[in-house]
């Protein structure tokens, strides 16, 4: 009986060697013909595989200016709140957040991604719902009344000169430019319409007062 | 040297017999799972993809409330899980069978209309603007589209499904045919077992394969269109990888149990 027992693992492990020896052979040959595509596809879905990286450094890294290369060193983490926007003559005090999708601007001031940072002498734009808390009362603003941005870094005081309804595709209007540290601020228009306003009332502002924190 | 020859067509029957069976392993796997329609419908629903987009489709349809003046509530009951598994269905049907992945938002209006209506009524506000408010209607049913076809972006994939599956069918009677033909030869010719290096072979490959795509790639982080919709995928990569573990410790055992029965009987013998 243990005889036929041993002859019979004789014969699994004879095959077992065979097979391992085909599938060897097959791999060697796979990974010469198509090994660097494999691996190429390999990167491509990994590209698209998202580690997302713990906090736990992030928390200590403070937004702060750089007055010499006039920049900001530790840019905000997108979603999150660097500033707080007033306008005394139309009653707004309100968090501005880093990001300006429909999610983040529910709960405040939208800051576009895409512009720059109060005292980086260029476009910022800001973006915000038509409600009572935000912006509702913005077609209200006059020309040569005062925007207060105080961010975590510095507070800095926009004069307004300019305002203008615009339609919801019109990105010429809110173009970004280098030459001049310009705040602009846009909210959908009518604000007393119910459904889906096709306008925007666009306020524009220049720098006019800033103070560093050091 | 006729042993000779004998001996080394023998083994290179049962390996290109493994290479044919390994094919038609991986193309039947494929065409019962991602290229099978009621699979992946039945996928959606194990994994509680209707669960997450019901949640995920409110949750985007209330970014659009604010800015229109109105409240959530005229957002309440404009559509149901239901719905949007029916809807599914008809996408994912489209899908595999080439037509068109329009769904029919009709109803979803009517409802929010109603519920417009019924809120204005009950807060005594004129609209002025009627063209607003159809505008806001058709916003708020174009998210739930969006939401369900995936923004379209399905006629990509759509293209890609339709061709790929005939090739799979082809490739599956191809294997077939050449696996029933190879095994004959080996049998009646050679007179040798058919089974057992072939699947042991196919197994050890399969396994090697699954070890390689669960260490190079890494499935649970993969995001690609929004979390259901990876989550989704995630979880139907995670189950095709273990299905054909299973697969290839069947053929496995299979060959195992092969070869003790075909030598317990002929000890009989």
């Amino acid at each position: 009986m243990l005889k036929k027992i041993i002859q019979i693992f004789e014969v699994i492990a004879k095959q077992l060697a065979v097979a391992f020896f085909f599938a060897c052979f097959l791999i060697v040959i796979v990974n010469l013909l198509w090994g660097d595509k494999l691996n190429l596809y390999v990167s491509l879905v990994n590209s698209i595989a998202i580690v997302e990286k713990s906090d736990s450094n992030d928390s200590n890294e403070v937004t702060s200016f750089d007055s010499i290369k006039k920049r900001l060193v530790n840019y905000p983490k997108w979603g999150t709140i660097w500033a707080t926007l007033k306008i005394p003559s139309i009653n707004v005090e309100a968090p501005v957040y880093h990001g300006d999708t429909l999610e983040i601007i529910q709960y405040g001031i939208g800051h576009y991604a895409g512009s720059y940072f109060p005292g980086e002498g260029a476009s910022i734009i800001f973006a915000a719902h038509n409600s009572r808390e935000h912006f509702m009362r913005l077609p209200q603003l006059k020309i040569g009344e005062k925007v207060i941005v105080e961010a975590t870094y510095g507070t800095y005081t926009y004069e307004v000169y300019d305002t203008k309804i615009i339609k919801d595709t019109d990105t010429e209007s809110l173009k970004i430019q280098t030459d001049e540290e310009i705040l602009m601020m846009y909210t959908c228009y009518p604000v007393n319409v119910i459904g889906h306003k096709d306008k925007r009332y666009l306020v524009y502002a220049k720098l006019v007062g800033e103070e560093h924190e050091n | 040297m006729k042993t000779r020859i004998k001996i080394i067509l023998n083994y290179l029957s049962k390996f290109l017999l493994s290479i044919v069976v390994l094919g038609f392993v991986l193309l039947a796997t494929l065409r019962l799972t991602f290229f099978n329609e009621s699979y992946m419908l039945k996928q959606f629903e194990k994994t509680g993809y209707f669960d997450q987009l019901t949640e995920e489709i409110l949750n985007k349809m209330s970014n659009y409330i604010i800015q229109s003046g109105l409240e959530k509530e005229v957002l309440e009951d404009i559509y149901t899980k239901d719905m949007i598994k029916e809807d599914m269905h008809t996408v994912i049907t489209a899908l595999y069978h080439n037509q068109s992945m329009k769904i029919d938002t009709s109803k979803l209006k009517q409802n929010l209309e109603n519920n417009v209506d019924s809120y204005l009524e009950k807060n005594n506000i004129k609209v002025d603007d009627q063209e607003a408010l159809d505008r806001f209607v058709d916003q708020i049913a174009d998210v739930y589209e969006s939401k369900v076809n995936l923004s379209g972006s399905l006629n990509t994939i759509q293209k890609i499904v339709v061709k790929i599956i005939p090739f799979i069918n082809i490739g599956l009677i191809i294997t077939g045919i050449a696996i029933v033909a190879l095994a004959l030869f080996v049998k009646r010719y050679l007179k040798e077992d058919i089974i057992t290096i072939p699947f042991l072979t196919t197994g050890i490959l399969i396994l090697v394969g699954c070890y390689f795509f669960n260490s190079k790639i890494n499935v649970n982080n993969i995001l690609i269109w929004n979390e259901e919709i990876s989550s989704f995928l995630t979880a139907v990569l995670s189950k095709l990888i273990s299905q054909l573990k299973i697969t290839a410790i069947i053929l496995m055992i299979v060959a195992i149990l092969k070869t003790v029965l075909s030598k317990l009987f002929s000890f009989h013998k």
